[in-house]
Parts: structure tokens; sequence; C-alpha cells
């Protein structure tokens, strides 16, 4: 059986999962190169090559536009090389699965999406219940509406907690995702994940859905 | 066929998505672009942000159209030549990183290439066309310059545009007059049923090598601004006759201070009828071969980096896969 290989650079710290172990490599580390450099480095330290990859899966974001989309093209890239398939899965639920793995709790994810703006999801036992690209006290006035309780993760913690005011709420400590929840999210998908292997995947921001629902 | 002795190409720098696939003679044996043209016609010009996005919407099903109908085995290719700059930063990025994840998968060499040499190298593609040395004019969207070229690898910077490129004026013109992007075609087509006689300036036409079309460009805009009735026709002959003085008057001054055994003309803008017109005329005049890649190798192709990348092999050139938005001409 061959292995599967996640890819997260939606951040500034870099990571590769392959068969259920990860390598992080922040981006301006010196020994930094490229997603393909720090997958080869990973794959020849534990022995393997690209051939016994089986499956690749990759965060498609929301997060950095530019890594995020240099992770997505390397992966796409790969796998039609290697005629295998890749999953994407979208960047939030990849920050859920970091911060609070099977929490009981709904897990606020925050990533900033500039212009004062954040990307915005709640997620409850993995499925999204708010879905938003939006000011952050919007986002904050949703949750006060929703939520006596939640877990937050991701970018504007502190201003998040500040502003939910009445909610219990739990800072995960979590700022950025991993390459390790990808990994998890695609090796033992929960029974209504949206995410499935294609043969190219392609990246989310609020351009897209389903911040949108269309490209400009 | 067998893929030993070809390289593929594949182009991102700006707003098409093109893979190629070149021998080490310059014979294309397959080539594919998916253009963005409709898509950032609305915008009036290239939206950085929304070309990214489409090139990687594009890039797998172009290279895949390429690979079907070449029916070549991708692991015995050569090396994959991808561009490297100088472009769009999310652009290069999307050709790398995909181009990277491509030559780990098959096990072969990546080759980072200037897309500028690959301009350069186009008059060569499918045919040996140029005569060292050569004088080349690239004229695109983004740069507009004179080099002088004693072997595929061995190029010289003589003039450079001191401001916007001649692509780049075309563009802003049409937007002007309302005709929409590319402008390049739509201007020429519209010179051609006008009157060149509005006084536009030739900027810095009387002395050296470089050029400038910024204060022709505002030249253009100021006059539609201050006439009335005027007629699209005329004020794109006009432009395009301005145009076309600056050009001509570099080209012949660089002839005679760098005697040379043709003149190369590359880039989007070579494919202007007007441009062409003028320099078979200037290379009558002063005895020179003319070069002029067909119309398909103009424009941004990936054919050309392919062909690019075979002088980085002959030379042992290894230049890193690593994007850069801006490189020179002299750059590997």
């Amino acid at each position: 059986m061959g292995l599967t290989l996640a890819i997260e650079s939606s951040s500034i710290n870099y990571g590769v999962t392959l068969d259920g172990a990860e390598t992080v490599l922040r981006r301006d580390d010196p020994s930094f190169t490229s997603i393909g450099g720090l997958v080869q480095t990973t794959l020849a330290a534990a022995g393997h090559t690209t051939a016994d990859i089986a499956l690749i899966a990759v965060n498609l974001g929301p997060g950095n536009l530019s890594s995020v989309r240099a992770g997505v093209a390397y992966a796409n890239g790969l796998a039609f090389s290697l005629g295998r398939q890749v999953v994407g899965v979208h960047g939030l639920r990849v920050l859920a699965e970091t911060a609070a793995p099977g929490a009981d709790l709904p897990v606020l994810c925050l990533r900033n999406a500039g212009a004062g703006n954040v990307y915005a999801a709640v997620y409850e036992h993995g499925r999204p219940t708010l879905m938003r690209h939006d000011k952050l006290s919007e986002i904050a006035t949703a949750v006060r509406a929703a939520h006596t309780s939640v877990i937050v993760a991701g970018s504007f913690r502190d201003q998040a907690i500040a502003l939910l005011d009445g909610v219990d709420v739990t800072d995960s400590g979590v700022e950025v995702p991993s390459s390790l929840a990808t990994y998890r999210l695609t090796v033992t998908p929960p029974a209504d994940a949206d995410w499935a292997p294609a043969d190219v995947v392609s990246p989310i921001n609020e351009q897209t859905a389903p911040f949108t629902g269309e490209i400009p | 066929m067998t893929s030993n002795g070809l390289i593929l190409g594949i182009e991102t720098s700006c707003d098409d998505t093109a893979v190629g696939l070149v021998d080490e003679r310059g014979q294309v044996v397959a080539s594919a672009v998916a253009s963005q043209v409709l898509i950032h016609n609305r915008y009036g010009g290239v939206y950085p942000e929304v070309a990214s996005r489409a090139h990687i919407d594009k890039i797998i099903p172009t290279v895949r159209m390429v690979l079907e109908d070449s029916g070549i085995n991708p692991r015995e290719l050569e090396a994959i030549g991808v561009t490297r700059g100088p472009g769009l930063i999310g652009s290069l990025m999307v050709g790398l990183d995909t181009a990277s994840g491509l030559a780990a998968g098959w096990g072969v060499p990546i080759v980072g290439v200037n897309h500028l040499r690959g301009h350069l190298r186009s008059a060569d593609l499918e045919e040996q066309r140029v005569e060292f040395p050569a004088m080349i004019l690239l004229v695109s969207g983004g740069h507009t310059l004179l080099a002088r070229m004693n072997g595929p690898s061995d190029i010289k910077l003589i003039g450079n545009t001191l401001d916007d490129s001649v692509g780049e004026a075309y563009d802003k013109v049409s937007r002007m007059l309302g005709l929409g992007y590319p402008g390049g075609p739509v201007v020429d087509r519209m010179a051609g049923a006008g009157i060149p006689h509005i006084p536009f300036p030739r900027p810095v036409i009387n002395h050296g090598l470089d050029f400038s079309f910024s204060g022709l460009k505002s030249a253009v805009m100021r006059y539609l601004e201050a006439e009335k009735g005027w007629k699209v026709e005329d004020v794109a002959a006009s432009f395009v006759a301005a145009c076309m003085d600056v050009l001509v008057a570099k080209c012949r001054r660089a002839l005679a201070a760098y005697p040379s055994s043709s003149l190369v003309i590359v880039g989007g803008v070579a494919a202007s009828p007007p441009l062409r017109a003028a320099a078979a005329q200037l290379c009558d005049e002063a005895g020179v071969r003319l070069c002029l890649p067909p119309l398909k190798w103009s424009t941004d192709n990936g054919a050309m980096i392919a062909m690019a990348a075979w002088d980085y092999l002959a030379t042992d050139n290894h230049t890193p896969a690593a994007p850069q938005t801006s490189l020179t001409i002299e750059s590997f």
C-alpha cells in the first residue's frame, strides 16, 4: 500500500506529512527552497521516493494567497506526473482539526484576509455552521448570537476573545493549520466529508465558493 | 514517438498558460496555449490575481493536451524548461511549482528560463532564421529593448525603455479609445483605416538607443481631452505612426552602431503589420536579413521557453527554478 503525502503551505510554516510523520520548516529558514524541496527532503529522510506516493493531500486555503497557490500547484503537478489523485481540504477545516480534533464545543476558525477582513468559520462536530469573509466585529456578532461557548483558533484570537463578550471562550493557542491535520482528514475522513480525490484541485479565497460563490 | 531529445517548455509569466514540446533543432512537436484574453478583457488589462488563479486551473489540462498530442513518454524528457521571470509573481509561481511537481514525479531535470531569452529564441522555432551577429528588437506588453546577439547564449543589452513598453502604450491608448484589451491588433486595424495627421511626439527619437513611450501615451490622452470631433481611426493611425517612427529610428541607429547580419523582431508587437512593413523596408535599405517568427510564436508560448532551455543545457547552466519578477535580458 502506498503512502499519503499531505502538504501545508498556507502560512509561513510550510509542512509536509508523510505516512503520519510531520516535517515543518519556516519559509524564512535559510534551508528552505520551495515546497518541492521540502517534499524531496522529507521523502529522502524517510527512505522513500515519489514513486511510493499513492495519494496527495493539500490545504486549499484560505490563507497566504501566493503560498497556498504554490502548494496547490505543486500538488496538482506531482499528482498528474505520478498518475495519482489529489485531495484538497478547506483550510479552515484543517485549522479546526489542528486546533481541536474531535472537540464537542464549536470551533471558531479565523484567518487574516487582509483589508481589515477575516475568513471565518464555525465548525460543530466537523461541520461548518458559519462560513464568512467579513469584519471580525461582524463575525463576533454572529457567533455571540448563536453560541454560549466556543474554542477559538487562528489569527486575531485576542481580538476575537475581547469581542466575544458573554461567550465562554477557550483559546486553542493554535495560530496556523498543520499538514498533519490535512493528513488525518484525508486518511480517515469523517462520514460527511465534502472532499474527495480528484485529478486537480483549485485554491479557495474570497473570490471563490463558499465565500462569494463566483470568480469575479 | 520517443521523448529522448525533447524539452517540455512551460510559460506562465503573464496571462497565457502555454506549453510546448521542442527538440534540439527547434522543431516543435506539440504546442498549446490557454489564453486568458476573454477573462482580462473586462478589466481593460491583466488582473494579476485573476491571472494566477486561471493558470492553476489551466496548466494541467494544457500539459495533458500537449502530451496527448505528441504521444510521448514524459519520463524520457531531456528536461522541463519553465519561465522563472520576469513576470507577475503569482503567475510565475504557479508555473514553477507545477513544473517542480511534474519534474519530481517524472524524474526529469527542471531548468528555470528567462522569459526574455525565450522570446529571442522564438525566431529560430521550426526554421533556422537568425544569422549572427544579430540585432534584436524585443517589443511586447512588458518589454521594449534592443540587444546584440553574437550567439544563442551571448547577448548584450544595448537599449531599453525608460518607462512604458510599446505594448503597454498600445493597450492604454486602446482603452482611451474604448477599443478594449488587448490593444495591439485592434489599434493597428483602426490605424489602417485612418490618416496619421495628428502630430504626436516621437520621444527620444533623435539620440541614443533607449525608448520612452510614457510621453506619447500622455500626449494621446491630452489630445482626446482637449479636442472635439476626433476620429478613432485618425488617432490610432497617428499614434501608430509615432510608435513606428521611434522603433525604426532606433533600429536604424543600432544597425549603424553595431553592424549585423540580421535584424530579429520578437515579442507580441512583432505581430503588428505596420511594424513588419516598416522593418522590411529598413532591412532592404540596410542590406540586413529580417527575421520574424511566425505570428503564433510572436506572442507568449511554451515552445520558445523549451527552445531557450536547450541553450541552458548546452552551457551547463542550471539556473534555479525560483521566481524572479525582474530579470535583464543578459541574465540566464
